[in-house]
C-alpha cells in the first residue's frame, strides 16, 4: 500500500512538469499579448514606456527561456505575480482559494447527501412518489443552465423579495456565521441543484442494478432484514461508481465554478482563472492550472484507493 | 396508484404556488420585506451594514473580465487612469478643482496659480498645513514627484502624458539621460512648471491630476505603478481614507482625520464589487452610476427611485481607415478617398442612431460636433446611389471582402456592426465583420482589416485631432506617419485663445474632410443616474463628464433614507 502511494506521488512530478510545459506552449500559440491587456489602448501613457515594461517583464525573451525562468522561480518558492493586475499569485491564492473552497465543499457535501439519499430512496421505492419527484427534479436540474437558474434566484430572492444579498461573500460591517450563511444560500443552492441531479440519477440507477443482482436475492432468501440488505449489501456495492464521480468533483474545490462566481460575484479563484486566460496572464494561468492538475491527479489516486477499499477483488499496484 | 397520482398532483400544485409567490410577490414584497431589500426601498437591502450606519453612500464597481483597467476587486482605483467617480474624488485631491465643464477651475491643494503671458510658465502656491491620511505633510515636493513619476509610467491617461511632455526636459527625464526634470522647480510652497511649448489645456489637465505621496510611492517602479499592491491600501489626501478592503466584495472609505477642509455630511462610502451594475442598482447597492447603454437606461428607467441626469460629452464612435503603416506596408483597398467617402454615404447613420441609441447618439460629419459654431455644414447624408457611383469611379473591386474590425462586445455594438454590414452590402460590397479580442494589437499592429470601429472619450476636441499627428504612436501605424495634420494638431493643443482656437478648428475640420482618414459616425451622450430617494443632492449641482473629476459639491450630499 505504502509503495503504491509513494509510486503514485512520484509519478505526479513528471506529469505536472509535462502539463506545465504543454500549457505554457499552448499559451504561446494563443498569440495574446499581455501588454495589450495590462496597458489598455486608451491608457497607454507612451509607447516607449510600454516597450520598457515589456522588456522588464521578460516578454521579449524566447519561449524556452521564459519557461525555464518560470520553473526556476517556482522551485525556489516564488510563484511570481499577475502581470495583468500586479497582485502576487501567493496573495491571489491566499485570498481567493478559501472562498472557492468554502462554496465548493458545502455544495459538494449537500449535493452528495441529497443526491445519493434521494437516488437510493428512489431505487428502493421504485415508481413511488419520491422516485417520480426525484426523476423530475433530476431532469430539471440537468437541463436548466446554471447561469439561468442563478439569475432567476437572484431576481426572486434578492431583488424582488429582498431576503438575500445579490452578490459577494460578506457585507461591510457584518461578521459571523449569519452573514456568511445568507451570502452562501443562493450560490450554494444553484451549484447544488445541478450537482445533485447527476448524482441522483446515477445512484438510483446503480442501486437498481445492484438490487436486481443475484447476491441481493440470496441475501433476502437467507432472511437478512431488508434494511441490512439495502445498507450492507446494496449501498456499499452501488456506491463504487458514484464515488468515482464524487472524487472527480474534488478538483472543483481548487478550480471553482466560473459560472457561479460570475453570476453571484463570488470572490473565488474560478473567475481569476477565466480572467487570466482571456488576458494571457501566464504566471497566474500556470500556477492555477498546476493546482487544478494536481487536484485531478490526487482525485484519480483517491479513486484507485477507494475502489480497492470497497472491492476486495481489486489489489492496489496490480 | 390513484393515491400516488393525487399526491403528485398536490405536490405539483404546491410547487406552482410557491413559484407564483416568488415571482409575483415582487411588487408587494416591498411592504413585507421590512429591513431587507425591497426594490423600491433600496436603503434597507440585506447587504446594508449591520447596525445603524448613518450617512453611508453606496457605489459600485463592476468586476472586469481581464485587463488592469477593469476592477479585479483586490485594490482601489488607480487615479491616473480616468480620475472618475465619487471614490476618487473622496480619496484624492488635485491642485485645482474643475467645474462640470472641465474648463473653469477653483483652488484645491493650490490656493492660487499664475500663468505667464507667453503661456509657458505656470506657478502654483500650495495650501499650508495639508496632510496625507498617514499624517505626513503634503508639500510642493509631492507635486513635483507626481509629475516626474507620471512621465515614467507605462499606463496612464494620455491627457497627462500629452500635457507633461511639453515640460522643459521631459524627454531627457523620461529616457533617463537627465537626472531630474528641468522644467519643474520647487521653492518652499511654490511649484513652478516651465513648458517648452504652450499647451492650451494645461490648467484643465492639472485639475484632473491627482497628487500622490512621495514618501509612500517613491520605491515603486513607475512602469508598474498602476498594478502595484500599494493601491490595496493607499495613502490619501482627500476627505476620506480606506477603511476596510474585502477582496472581491467591497471596500469602505472612512473620514480622513487629517483632512483640513470642510467635513462631508457623508460619513462612510461603501464601494461594492459587483458583476452587474444594473442588478446592484435594483438591489440598492449603488446610489449612483452612469451608462450610455440603451438597454440599461431602459431598465433603470423602470426604477422610480433612480433619477436620470443626461450629460453631453465628447464620446466619439468612428471608423479608422487602415491606410498605411510607417513600415510602408499599405492597404490598397483604402487608398482612394472616394472609397472612404462612399462608406459614409452608404450608411444611414441618422436611422441607425435613432434605432440603436435613441436620444443618445448624434451624427457627426467631422470631429466638430454639429452644434459647434465651428461646424462648416458639410454633411454626408445617406445616399446609396452616390456611394455606388463613388465606388465605381474609384474602380473598387466588388469581389473584395471588406473587413470591419471591432472590439466592443456589447449587444448594441454587435447589432450596429450587422446593420453597417447590411448597408454596405446594399451598395454591392462584400462585407465581413470581425470581433477582436485584443483591440490595440489588432488595430495598430496586426492590421488585418479595412476599417476599424473605435471609440474615444475625448477630454477635449484637441484629443480627437491629436490622433492624426504623425507622432501618435498608434495611429502612425495606420495613417503612415503622415505629417499633414501635425502643424494644426499641435496648434489646437497649444492655443488657449478662443478666437484663434476657433479658426484652427475650422482649418482642421476642412483638412479632415479633405482626407477622411477617420470616418466619424456619431457622438454618444451619457446619463448619470442617482438614487434620489436615498441621496439628497445639494442645490445647484451640475453633472459633467462622468469619466473625469469635477466639483459635484460632494461635501453637501446627504443620505436621507
Amino acid at each position: 500500500m505504502l509503495s503504491f502511494i509513494g509510486k503514485k506521488l512520484l509519478q505526479m512530478i513528471p506529469m505536472l512538469l509535462l502539463i506545465s510545459f504543454i500549457v505554457f506552449g499552448g499559451l504561446q500559440l494563443m498569440d495574446i499579448d499581455p501588454i495589450s491587456y495590462m496597458v489598455t489602448p486608451d491608457m497607454a501613457a507612451s509607447a516607449e514606456n510600454q516597450e520598457a515594461l515589456r522588456e522588464q517583464l521578460g516578454l521579449n525573451d524566447p519561449f524556452v527561456v521564459r519557461y525555464f525562468n518560470w520553473v526556476k522561480d517556482l522551485l525556489t518558492g516564488n510563484f511570481g505575480y499577475s502581470i495583468i493586475n500586479g497582485t502576487s499569485i501567493a496573495n491571489i491564492v491566499r485570498t481567493r482559494l478559501p472562498a472557492t473552497f468554502e462554496l465548493a465543499i458545502i455544495a459538494l457535501i449537500l449535493s452528495s447527501v441529497i443526491g445519493i439519499g434521494i437516488g437510493i430512496l428512489s431505487a428502493i421505492r421504485q415508481n413511488g412518489i419520491i422516485d417520480y419527484v426525484g426523476r423530475v427534479f433530476a431532469v430539471l436540474g440537468q437541463s436548466i443552465p446554471q447561469f439561468f437558474f442563478g439569475i432567476c434566484m437572484v431576481q426572486i430572492f434578492a431583488i424582488k423579495l429582498g431576503w438575500l444579498p445579490v452578490n459577494g461573500r460578506t457585507s461591510p460591517g457584518a461578521s459571523g456565521l449569519g452573514d456568511a450563511i445568507v451570502h452562501l444560500v443562493l450560490p450554494v443552492l444553484t451549484m447544488t441543484v445541478a450537482m445533485c441531479a447527476v448524482l441522483m440519477r446515477y445512484s438510483r440507477n446503480t442501486m437498481l442494478d445492484v438490487l436486481n443482482s443475484d447476491y441481493i436475492k440470496t441475501a433476502r432468501s437467507k432472511g437478512i432484514p431488508e434494511w441490512k440488505v439495502y445498507i450492507k449489501h446494496g449501498f456499499r456495492n452501488a456506491m463504487r461508481p458514484v464515488l468515482v464521480i464524487l472524487c472527480f468533483r474534488l478538483p472543483m474545490l481548487i478550480g471553482g465554478s466560473v459560472v457561479i462566481e460570475s453570476v453571484f460575484g463570488w470572490p473565488g479563484i474560478g473567475s481569476i482563472i477565466t480572467q487570466s486566460v482571456v488576458s494571457g496572464d501566464y504566471p497566474v494561468i500556470m500556477v492555477t492550472t498546476l493546482m487544478v492538475a494536481a487536484a485531478i491527479l490526487v482525485a484519480s489516486f483517491l479513486v484507485d484507493v477507494l475502489t480497492a477499499a470497497l472491492d476486495p477483488r481489486v489489489r492496489l499496484g496490480e | 396508484m390513484k393515491k400516488t397520482t393525487n399526491r403528485l398532483l398536490a405536490l405539483a400544485l404546491a410547487l406552482i404556488l410557491v413559484c407564483m409567490a416568488g415571482c409575483g410577490g415582487g411588487n408587494n414584497a416591498n411592504s413585507g420585506a421590512g429591513s431587507s431589500t425591497p426594490a423600491s426601498t433600496p436603503a434597507s437591502t440585506p447587504d446594508a451594514p449591520s447596525g445603524p450606519v448613518e450617512q453611508t453612500l453606496k457605489v459600485a464597481t463592476t468586476l472586469g473580465s481581464g485587463g488592469s483597467s477593469d476592477a479585479t476587486g483586490d485594490k482601489t482605483k488607480y487615479p491616473w487612469h480616468n480620475p472618475d467617480g465619487v471614490t476618487t474624488a473622496a480619496m484624492y485631491r488635485t491642485l485645482l478643482l474643475a467645474d462640470a465643464n472641465l474648463t473653469d477651475v477653483s483652488p484645491s491643494l493650490a490656493t492660487e496659480y499664475t500663468v505667464s503671458d507667453d503661456g509657458l510658465t505656470y506657478t502654483f502656491t500650495m495650501k499650508e498645513g495639508v496632510k496625507w491620511s498617514d499624517g505626513e505633510p503634503l508639500t510642493a515636493a509631492d507635486v513635483a514627484f507626481s509629475i516626474k513619476t507620471n512621465l515614467k509610467v507605462a499606463s496612464g491617461n494620455a491627457i497627462f502624458t500629452n500635457a507633461f511632455t511639453n515640460i522643459v526636459g521631459a524627454d531627457a527625464w523620461r529616457d533617463g539621460s537627465a537626472s531630474d526634470l528641468e522644467g519643474v522647480k520647487v521653492d518652499g510652497n511654490v511649484v513652478t512648471i516651465n513648458l517648452s511649448s504652450s499647451y492650451g489645456a494645461f490648467i484643465p489637465v492639472i485639475a484632473q491630476f491627482c497628487i500622490l505621496p512621495e514618501h509612500a510611492v517613491k520605491d515603486i517602479d513607475p512602469l508598474e505603478l498602476h498594478n502595484s499592491e500599494y493601491w490595496a491600501n493607499p495613502v490619501t489626501s482627500g476627505a476620506f481614507k480606506l477603511g476596510e478592503l474585502s477582496v472581491g466584495n467591497y471596500y469602505t472609505l472612512v473620514p480622513n482625520e487629517y483632512y483640513e477642509g470642510t467635513p462631508w455630511k457623508i460619513t462612510q462610502i461603501i464601494n461594492y464589487y459587483v458583476p452587474d451594475l444594473l442588478v446592484a442598482a435594483q438591489a440598492g447597492n449603488t446610489y449612483m452610476l452612469n451608462t450610455n447603454s440603451p438597454e440599461i437606461i431602459s431598465e433603470l428607467g423602470k426604477l422610480d427611485f433612480m433619477t436620470m441626469y443626461p450629460v453631453d460629452i465628447l464620446f466619439y464612435r468612428y471608423f479608422i481607415c487602415n491606410m498605411k503603416g510607417v513600415d510602408g506596408n499599405q492597404n490598397p483597398v483604402m487608398q482612394d478617398k472616394r472609397v472612404r467617402e462612399a462608406i459614409l454615404y452608404a450608411i444611414d447613420r441618422e436611422t441607425i442612431a435613432e434605432q440603436l441609441y435613441p436620444g443618445l447618439a448624434h451624427v457627426l460629419h467631422s470631429g466638430v460636433p454639429n452644434d459647434y459654431a465651428e461646424y462648416n455644414g458639410k454633411a454626408y447624408e445617406y445616399n446609396p446611389e452616390k456611394a455606388k457611383q463613388l465606388l465605381q469611379e474609384a474602380n473598387y473591386d466588388f469581389n473584395h471582402t471588406f473587413r470591419i474590425l471591432y472590439y466592443y462586445s456589447d449587444q448594441n455594438s454587435i447589432d450596429f456592426m450587422d446593420t453597417i454590414a447590411y448597408y454596405l452590402r446594399e451598395v454591392g460590397m462584400k462585407v465581413e465583420t470581425v470581433q477582436s479580442q485584443q483591440g490595440t494589437v489588432d488595430l495598430f499592429q496586426t492590421r488585418n482589416y479595412d476599417v476599424g470601429y473605435k471609440g474615444l472619450s475625448a477630454f477635449n476636441i484637441a484629443e480627437w485631432y491629436g490622433e492624426y499627428s504623425s507622432g501618435n504612436s498608434n495611429f502612425r501605424n495606420i495613417f503612415g506617419g503622415d505629417t499633414l495634420f501635425d502643424e494644426k494638431a499641435e496648434a489646437i493643443a497649444a492655443e488657449s485663445d478662443p478666437a484663434k482656437r476657433s479658426q484652427i478648428l475650422k482649418d482642421l475640420q476642412t483638412l479632415e474632410q479633405e482626407n477622411l482618414y477617420k470616418l466619424p459616425l456619431y457622438t454618444i451622450g451619457n446619463n448619470i443616474f442617482v438614487n434620489t430617494k436615498c441621496v439628497k443632492l445639494p442645490d445647484g449641482v451640475t453633472f459633467g463628464n462622468p469619466w473625469y473629476l469635477y466639483d459635484m459639491d460632494l461635501a453637501n450630499w446627504e443620505i436621507i433614507a
